[in-house]
């Protein structure tokens, strides 16, 4: 068996939130429990979307190691989490990456739906920053410690 | 009616003109009658004067055979036509002189034969030729025929009568016809007139009830229009209470995280200032508290779900392993009744007996031996409840022996966001008893509170046990 000691590569988490202040305490809530990650912010789900396919605003953009994990909110302007979720879910490349959803929404509904369109995980924003902190720090553990997650790299030439 | 009448006249004149034919015909057979006797006893005279003569001329016994034949007649016609009569008075006198004639010509025949059997001829003929008899007989004979032709008059008269009666009787048929005919038709035009009449009044009555109906139609339409209108501006409202519910709680959430920011990352608060920041952030999290609750209790009919059984020992026991915690800190015994499975939400009943039971636990905490108490009997429908079909009702009392409140206010604790003490002495945003009264009406059921200060409460809800969901479009 090959157990890594060393990442293989920079883990990287983008988190697609409309709200400046969210993106804030996000932020935040990272510093706060030594996160060693980089994790790049977007404003809605088409920027989301233009960043990881390198269009639009991106199109200069040369990134070849796309983003490990995405932190996607649901209620968003322009294109909605759950649309964009359904899009990511669709794309053959993109599919692979894994989505957290990071929503205020306790809705029974808005569970289920996210994990029928393939998230793979769902939590909801606490009120109190404290529990932020304590939940990005189970999120990093989660995702870059314990699990193990597929590396997926731009195929320029398909381009 | 008039039928009646009709039939009956006809009969008696038909009956009338039956009994005039029967006397006519009496009488013309009396007339005949009158006229045969007449005729034989007029043949008798003649027959008794001729042997008479034969006898007195010839002096031979055996002329008096035939005299003697003829007298006995005559006796016989005589005494026999005593007891005809006619009809005609006059006739009748008639007859009777021609009886006298007759009877006044035999005494003298008689006399004549007497006097030649003594042996006395020539006075006996001289008798006969002295004309008395021969003036007599030819009074006979005129008044012979005189009655006869009396009489023939009369049976003449009589049958021209019968003749006329007999027109008459036709006529009459042709009457009884004619008004029977007339009675028929008028008969009909009377059925047909009657279900016209009848026709006519169906059609009314169809009419009417057409418009009964279109009237009718038409107030379903403007009550469901209303209806419509009704539950969508209740939709609405719930659908705002949503939104603004879950969109009142996002500024909320931020400023809670950023006062949780401030308070770990400012090092010089004072600690008055730190009390305004927990005093700030106190707020923000009962604002928040009553935002969800508010939602909570704009869902119990949006989000609720259909009817199934719930064992409502099974709810209880959830409902005692949820309040655990609560129970340990305070001490309290719990006594809990058998209770039935009945068809309800099993959401929404948790919710109300988790509710009633925390409540009961939080007003008698304060006392030395706190205990609530959940007992149930079987109960009639509440008057004040008009839902049909469901029989059998079980009431639910939760009792504790805690601070209880003053009845006045058994109705207003049921008001949202009521409270009777402050936060200070008992925690909770007060929506607690509404939610439970919300989810109590959704069940067709009923919820009441019996209190006085200081002898604790008892809430009871009365509940169907086979229950069904009242569909109002929501």
């Amino acid at each position: 068996m090959n157990l890594p000691t060393t990442p293989r590569r920079p883990f990287t988490i983008i988190m697609a939130e409309d709200d400046e202040d969210d993106r804030l305490l996000a932020q935040d809530a990272m510093e706060a429990c030594g996160s060693k990650y980089l994790c790049h912010t977007v404003n809605d789900g088409q920027e989301l979307l233009d960043y990881l396919r390198c269009q639009g605003k991106y199109i200069l953009n040369d990134i070849s190691d796309l983003p490990s994990v995405i932190l996607l909110d649901l209620n968003m302007p322009i294109l909605d989490g759950r649309e964009t979720l359904k899009q990511l879910k669709e794309d053959t490349l993109l599919c692979s990456i894994p989505v957290v959803i990071l929503s205020t929404s306790s809705e029974e509904e808005d569970v289920s739906k996210s994990y029928r369109l393939g998230a793979s995980s769902y939590m909801i924003k606490p009120s109190k920053f404290n529990l932020l902190v304590d939940m990005m720090k189970s999120f990093n553990n989660y995702w870059f410690e314990t699990a193990t997650i597929p590396h997926v790299v731009i195929d320029k030439d398909s381009k | 009616m008039l039928l009646l009448a009709l039939v009956a006249i006809n009969t008696y004149i038909s009956q009338a003109t039956i009994s005039k034919l029967t006397a006519l015909h009496s009488e013309i057979a009396l007339a005949t009658n009158t006229v045969t006797a007449l005729e034989e006893m007029h043949g008798n005279v003649l027959k008794a004067e001729s042997g008479q003569r034969g006898y007195l001329l010839n002096q031979n016994e055996a002329y008096l055979k035939h005299y003697n034949d003829a007298v006995t007649n005559l006796q016989a016609s005589l005494s026999h036509s005593q007891t005809q009569h006619s009809i005609v008075p006059a006739q009748a006198r008639l007859i009777s002189s021609l009886k006298t004639l007759i009877q006044t010509k035999v005494d003298e025949l008689s006399a004549t034969v007497r006097i030649a059997q003594k042996g006395d001829f020539a006075r006996a003929v001289a008798i006969v030729n002295a004309g008395d008899g021969r003036e007599n007989y030819a009074e006979i004979h005129r008044l012979f025929e005189e009655i006869k032709s009396n009489t023939n008059a009369i049976a003449a008269a009589q049958v021209t009568k019968l003749a006329l009666i007999t027109k008459e009787s036709a006529r009459n048929l042709s009457v009884f016809f004619a008004t029977s005919l007339l009675l028929l038709i008028g008969l009909f035009f009377l059925a047909k007139l009657n279900i016209k009449n009848q026709r006519t009044r169906e059609l009314e009555m169809e009419a009417q009830n057409d418009r009964l109906q279109l009237a009718v139609d038409e107030r379903t339409k403007e009550l469901s229009l209303f209806s419509d209108e009704l539950s969508r501006s209740n939709r609405e409202l719930e659908d705002f209470a949503f939104v603004a519910s879950h969109d009142l709680q996002e500024p909320l959430r931020k400023i809670m995280a950023f006062g949780d920011r401030l308070e770990t990352q400012a090092q010089n608060l004072s600690d008055k200032q730190r009390d305004y920041l927990y005093r700030m952030r106190g707020a923000a999290s009962r604002m928040s508290r009553l935002i969800s609750d508010l939602l909570e209790f704009s869902r119990i009919s949006t989000r609720g779900k259909s009817f199934q059984t719930v064992a409502l020992n099974e709810v209880l026991q959830d409902c005692v392993d949820d309040l655990n915690v609560l129970i340990e800190e305070t001490d309290v015994v719990i006594d809990i009744a058998p209770l039935p499975s009945i068809s309800a939400d099993p959401t929404q009943m948790h919710q109300l007996l988790f509710n009633l039971l925390a409540n009961a636990i939080k007003f008698s905490q304060t006392r030395s031996s706190p205990m609530v108490s959940i007992s149930i009997k079987p109960v009639a429908q509440p008057a004040s409840i008009e839902v049909e079909g469901l029989s059998n009702w079980v009431c639910i009392a939760v009792s504790d022996n805690g601070i209880g409140f003053d009845q006045e206010y058994a109705q207003k604790i049921f008001a949202p966001f009521q409270r009777l003490h402050s936060r200070q002495a008992f925690k909770g945003s007060g929506i607690g008893l509404a939610i439970c009264r919300r989810i109590v009406e959704r069940h067709n059921g009923e919820i009441a509170a019996i209190s006085e200060i200081d002898k604790g409460a008892v809430f009871t809800v009365t509940l169907p046990i086979n229950n069904y969901l009242i569909s109002i479009k929501q």
